[in-house]
């Protein structure tokens, strides 16, 4: 538990150094996908402490994780997959068109 | 009347019904589309209109304590954005009739999702729900960037998306923070416990806020998705962009600064003078880099970037006179930039391009919309009778009275920086006639009446601007005052 929180920290400046430094456009989703999937540790990790149950409140309890941070987990899952989705969906399209993933090689916008 | 949910029933439910009615019949897609456009207008007309007797109103969705319940608000300074959800929306329907050649059903799904988005980002009065409609309208504004599916779309398209999606996690980063340092997510409810959370939390939240909503309205270290974006996409896009949705991010993140940290947390730190700076710089960047476009979409999206930095030294000085010179030129400079990204559709007509070098002898070809374009750009200047003049006005009378005077002045040197490139079209659309072979391009009734009417309305609100600060006028007291909207979402 000691070493939580500082695993997310590195997990999110490795995601952004991916997307800083690689030049491959699945590599860059990649990145993006490491941050926001550290945040999500990140909620999962505030809602949980030592000993509390499931939030789920049918039958006699104590101690209950909290809850607002798992839906809003469960909520930025679903943005991030279908986020996820269109940059693939984009990649493919560009891939069809560049014929590469390299991104200093698509470059029709310089006005 | 609680009208407010209606605002996202309606394009929810138009959402479903085009999927529906493009498989039965497309012939029924613009009338669904239209008449759900018109509803979502006469809702905001009718808030605007009867401000005095229903201002402030909650929604309590499913009637919960109010502590816990999902919120939908509107406030004076929400007016704010309902005088622009009246007004664009429709018009950039009516331009997209004859623009979105292909595939327009999915065109109108995607913008009525964007709709949705905005109209909930306005209204909601929780951080989890702002979220939901913060990624709504994000995701469609993806997608309709690279509606086009042309190369430069679609570049565009994915350069966007990464950075919007980094800012996306920035901005999910703070609110989790914000309720690991609250413990709640209503936004009437974080003042009271921010004020006791130590000094250097406040500042690192408030930094994620200003990053994640900065990406989406071009703040100016994270403006460079916006010129490509604008390059690829169609002008029904642009306008509902630059008129609506870029001014929805900038209300909302005036609102998380001023309800959560409040106006003192900024005059006692050196935060103030830090935003009047920023809004300088990104207003003398937007000009500067204005200067070197060629491309017509290009040049007015800097020029989007240049005006939000003056919107962001008014409301940076925090004071009254401040924040409605700040909404009113939020106002003015959405609905004169949507009229010109029309007009510059309209010439689009006549030499398929927007490069300036080719637009060379085109006041020849379109004598009456060359007027019209050559009126509104010195109209964005500044000049009288412009509405421009009047909220620049009033912005450099609010940076004075708050003893800003070396901003005041870039704003007026600011205003001649942009005289430069706003003039290089218009001599280059009266210079070189070169003699128009063929037929005159002729204008359809639904591309010349949305451009004429924003025209109109700006030169109204110009020589009437009463009519707009009437609306704005009471605006300051829910952002200098955190108790007023306090009490207004939890009851007194």
């Amino acid at each position: 538990m000691i070493l939580l929180y500082p695993t997310i920290v590195l997990l999110i400046c490795m995601g952004l150094y991916t997307v800083l430094t690689q030049t491959n456009m699945i590599k860059i989703i990649i990145g993006i996908s490491i941050v926001e999937s550290s945040i999500i540790l990140l909620l999962g990790a505030m809602a949980y402490f030592p000993g509390a149950a499931a939030p789920v409140l049918d039958h006699p309890f104590e101690l209950v994780a909290d809850p607002l941070p798992q839906a809003l987990g469960l909520t930025a899952i679903v943005i991030n997959a279908s986020t996820t989705a269109i940059m693939l969906a984009l990649v493919i399209k560009l891939h069809n068109r560049y014929d590469t993933l390299n991104i200093h090689e698509i470059k029709k916008l310089r006005g | 009347m609680d009208l407010l949910i209606w605002l996202i029933i309606i394009p929810l439910f138009t959402i479903f019904s085009i999927g529906i009615f493009n498989y039965i019949n497309k012939k029924f897609v613009l009338p669904v589309v239209f008449t759900s456009a018109i509803l979502q207008s006469g809702i905001a007309i009718y808030y605007i209109i009867n401000r005095n007797n229903l201002l402030p109103q909650l929604y309590n969705v499913g009637n919960w304590q109010r502590d816990i319940a999902i919120n939908l608000s509107i406030d004076n300074f929400t007016l704010v954005i309902f005088v622009l959800i009246a007004i664009m929306p429709l018009l950039s329907l009516l331009y997209s009739i004859t623009e979105i050649q292909r595939k327009p059903a999915k065109f109108y799904l995607l913008i009525n999702v964007l709709l949705l988005g905005a109209s909930g980002m306005v209204m909601t009065a929780d951080l989890f729900n702002f979220y939901v409609f913060f990624e709504i309208a994000s995701i469609s504004s993806y997608a309709l960037v690279a509606f086009r599916d042309e190369d430069i779309s679609l570049e565009a398209a994915f350069e966007y998306l990464i950075i919007g999606s980094i800012g996306s996690v920035f901005l999910l980063l703070g609110i989790v923070l914000t309720y690991q340092a609250t413990g709640t997510l209503n936004m009437a409810m974080i003042p009271g416990r921010m004020a006791e959370i130590p000094v250097i939390t406040r500042q690192v939240l408030m930094s994620l806020f200003i990053i994640g909503l900065g990406v989406k309205f071009a703040l100016v270290p994270l403006h460079a998705w916006m010129p490509d974006a604008y390059q690829g996409s169609p002008i029904s896009y642009i306008v509902l962009s630059s008129g609506l949705v870029v001014n929805v991010y900038f209300f909302v993140l005036v609102r998380i600064l001023f309800i959560f940290f409040g106006v003192e947390f900024f005059q006692e730190t050196i935060f103030t003078n830090l935003i009047v700076g920023w809004g300088v710089l990104s207003m003398l960047f937007g000009h500067g880099a204005a200067l070197q476009q060629d491309n017509l979409k290009r040049l007015f999206a800097y020029s989007t970037i240049a005006q939000l930095g003056y919107v962001i030294i008014a409301f940076g000085l925090g004071t009254e006179a401040g924040i409605v010179a700040g909404s009113f030129h939020l106002i003015s400079h959405a609905l004169l930039k949507g009229a010109i990204f029309f007009t510059a559709g309209n010439l689009h007509k006549a030499t398929g391009s927007y490069q300036i070098r080719e637009m060379k002898g085109m006041a020849e070809k379109m004598p009456v919309m060359s007027i019209i374009f050559v009126l509104m750009l010195i109209g964005m200047v500044g000049i009288p009778p412009s509405n421009i003049f009047v909220s620049k006005w009033l912005i450099l009378s609010a940076a004075v009275e708050a003893g800003y005077l070396l901003p005041a002045f870039m704003i007026v040197f600011g205003s001649f920086l942009s005289l430069g490139y706003y003039l290089r079209p218009v001599i280059t659309i009266y210079t070189g006639y070169t003699g128009f072979p063929g037929k005159l391009p002729l204008l359809k009734f639904n591309e010349y009446f949305p451009t004429l009417l924003l025209a109109g309305i700006c030169l109204i609100i110009g020589l009437f601007p009463g009519y707009i600060l009437n609306i704005i006028d009471t605006a300051p007291e829910f952002l200098l005052e955190q108790s007023n909207f306090i009490i207004h979402i939890l009851g007194g």
